[in-house]
């Protein structure tokens, strides 16, 4: 007849294993939630776990496309859509064309020095074609909040010249939910 | 008239028929006049005539758009889908070889992850998308967001029990060779998850839709989204009327098929029928929940026939599609009109035919009973001569393996279930809001 372990090698075994679950848990980076480790959204937030940039570029437009549609009724109608088109210089990541000449330029912010050049960009396209534009900054923001700065690094001269060729900004920022987020404020 | 809505007519027009067969062979011999048999010669001789007839003028594209040429995306919005059933969907995408498919998921259960996760570790050659959006979008909203996110020229849209052949997505995109085409429908039958009955019906609808879209090609009434294409460029200029669709002050939320093929009619394109597009979809395991989804679609077939109106589109249909729609306004009218003449005259008949029977035999048979056996000669000889006149797909009728008994049954279900059922839809059209299956 087999021999029965010890009683504390069967807590020791059942330690090791809860050691083991916790050690390969992937803790998201903005809640802190220890999700299973083959989660690629946190199962608390729904932000990414992964670092998969391709991954997390799809999971913002996705979710810019879905508040899109929550709002649909206030565009007008969509004519076409298309992935990685360039509008002069820059490329865009989603681009949503309207009908009545409007335009919804996506584009996901990896660098923050950029986003003048692009805005500069999308002023000089603009002055020749005049459509409506509704040019849309996604970030991702970290725990941190050191991408915050973002928004205030944009000249306002800029900003003003952009509204003169009916250029839109929109900064849409995903962390931005959750009760007393110290983030939200600065939407 | 929505194709799915067809059986009410067809198990309802047999349970009454055959007393109106009955009372024309009463006034041929006795030269007395009861009344103008008009279901019986509405709705069985003309319609089932003319049906059948059109149909078998069918042919499906034989040659057309080929994979090399285009990119396929295929879409399963999913909602509470049991997960055995969700996989088969998924693999028998995978096996298609699509460009890339997307599965909308409306309840964000874990196991779906973990399911999607384990077939993109399986293949992955093949990009599988699982859109988790932490809300409740509705299918309409998932759908939109879906065809926004696809990259494919062509969007193939499954329902989550949906189960394609191997060669669908290759036969359904034949069509699209045709730049007119904006619509396909393939082929689903169904495949049994619980009750026989309502596996039954749904086998019986879904062939006689066949029958109906085989008519309809170029003009369908409705692609059923069981398994439907469509081209990406139609859909996407379509998101805005898709998603605020509405009727008086209400928003339209179901009906996502009828709204889209509603506007590719109503814009001009074709929508075609694919019959060598086969797929098996899960009837509805109880029948309950079958007789919800009859309402469902008696609701929303009801709203889209005024809507027709309405617009304008009934009157610049095709005249197929014109007689399509009239005879399912006029089916529970004249039903109606069919059920109080047979209850009225019918009666005396049925009390003649006695009293012949007991001269002649000595056999006293009570009134009722008498009733019945004719009810039930009845719908066993109109639903063989129904399957003949409209040319039904003999080959699925037999693997229904329907005994007798199952005809009759049948017929009571459409005679006390799907009869007033089809009066309240009438009349409670506004009401499609609910998927009543879920």
């Amino acid at each position: 007849m087999e021999e029965k372990p010890p009683k504390i090698l069967i807590e020791l075994k059942s330690i090791k294993n809860k050691l083991k679950y916790t050690y390969r848990t992937k803790k998201c980076k903005f809640c802190g939630h220890k999700n299973p480790p083959d989660y690629i959204y946190c199962e608390k937030c729904s932000r990414p776990l992964t670092t998969d940039q391709e991954k997390i570029k799809e999971w913002l437009i996705q979710k810019y496309l879905l508040l899109t549609l929550e709002k649909i009724s206030d565009y007008p109608d969509i004519v076409a859509t298309r992935r990685k088109s360039k509008i002069g210089k820059v490329e865009f990541d989603y681009i949503i064309e309207l009908a009545d000449n409007n335009k919804i330029l996506l584009y996901i912010v990896q660098e923050k020095k950029k986003i003048a050049d692009i805005v500069n960009e999308v002023i000089h396209y603009n002055k020749i074609n005049k459509e409506k534009i509704r040019l849309v900054f996604l970030l991702l923001l970290d725990q941190s909040g050191q991408n915050n700065s973002i928004i205030p690094n944009v000249d306002g001269k800029i900003i003003e010249d952009a509204k003169n060729y009916d250029i839109e900004i929109e900064y849409f920022e995903i962390y931005s939910y959750g009760e007393n987020n110290p983030l939200d404020s600065i939407k | 008239m929505k194709e799915k809505d067809f059986y009410i007519n067809f198990g309802n027009t047999h349970c009454v028929m055959i007393f109106e067969l009955l009372e024309i062979f009463y006034m041929l011999i006795t030269h007395e006049f009861m009344y103008w048999p008009f279901h019986f010669i509405l709705f069985f001789i003309i319609a089932y005539t003319t049906r059948g007839f059109l149909a078998r003028k069918y042919k499906p594209y034989k040659e057309g758009l080929s994979r090399d040429q285009v990119k396929v995306s295929v879409i399963i919005p999913e909602y509470r889908e049991e997960l055995s059933i969700l996989e088969k969907t998924i693999r028998s995408a995978i096996y298609n070889k699509p460009d890339e498919i997307i599965i909308t998921c409306d309840d964000n259960r874990k196991e779906e992850e973990q399911l999607i996760k384990k077939l993109q570790q399986e293949y992955p050659s093949i990009r599988i998308s699982y859109i988790a959006h932490g809300k409740r979008l509705g299918k309409r909203a998932s759908l939109a967001l879906g065809w926004l996110v696809a990259t494919g020229d062509i969007i193939v849209q499954l329902d989550s029990d949906t189960i394609m052949a191997p060669n669908t997505i290759n036969e359904i995109i034949k069509p699209f060779a045709d730049p007119k085409v904006v619509g396909v429908q393939g082929h689903p039958l169904l495949f049994q998850t619980g009750s026989r009955l309502s596996y039954i019906m749904g086998q019986i609808i879904e062939l006689s839709r066949d029958v109906v879209c085989k008519m309809l090609d170029g003009f369908l009434v409705v692609i059923d989204g069981k398994i439907a294409a469509y081209r990406r460029d139609f859909l996407i200029k379509n998101v805005r009327n898709f998603l605020v669709e509405s009727w008086g002050k209400s928003k339209i939320i179901l009906a996502d098929d009828r709204a889209l093929t509603f506007l590719a009619n109503q814009q001009g394109y074709k929508t075609v029928y694919q019959s060598t597009a086969y797929a098996r979809s899960a009837a509805q395991p109880s029948l309950f929940k079958f007789i919800n989804q009859q309402l469902r679609w008696a609701r929303s077939g009801y709203l889209y026939l005024i809507k027709d109106i309405k617009s304008g589109l009934f009157f610049k249909a095709p005249r197929r599609y014109r007689f399509q729609q009239i005879t399912y306004l006029l089916a529970p009218i004249s039903f109606t009109a069919a059920v109080i003449q047979t209850l009225l005259a019918n009666v005396q008949v049925v009390n003649i035919l006695d009293n012949g029977i007991l001269l002649s035999t000595g056999l006293y048979i009570p009134g009722l009973l008498l009733s019945f056996i004719i009810f039930s000669i009845g719908l066993g000889l109109t639903f063989a001569a129904s399957i003949k006149l409209l040319n039904l797909d003999k080959v699925e009728i037999k693997k229904l393996k329907m005994k007798f008994i199952d005809i009759i049954i049948l017929g009571l279900i459409g005679l006390f279930i799907l009869y007033p059922m089809t009066l309240y839809a009438m009349l409670t059209y506004r009401n499609v809001t609910d998927w009543l299956t879920r």
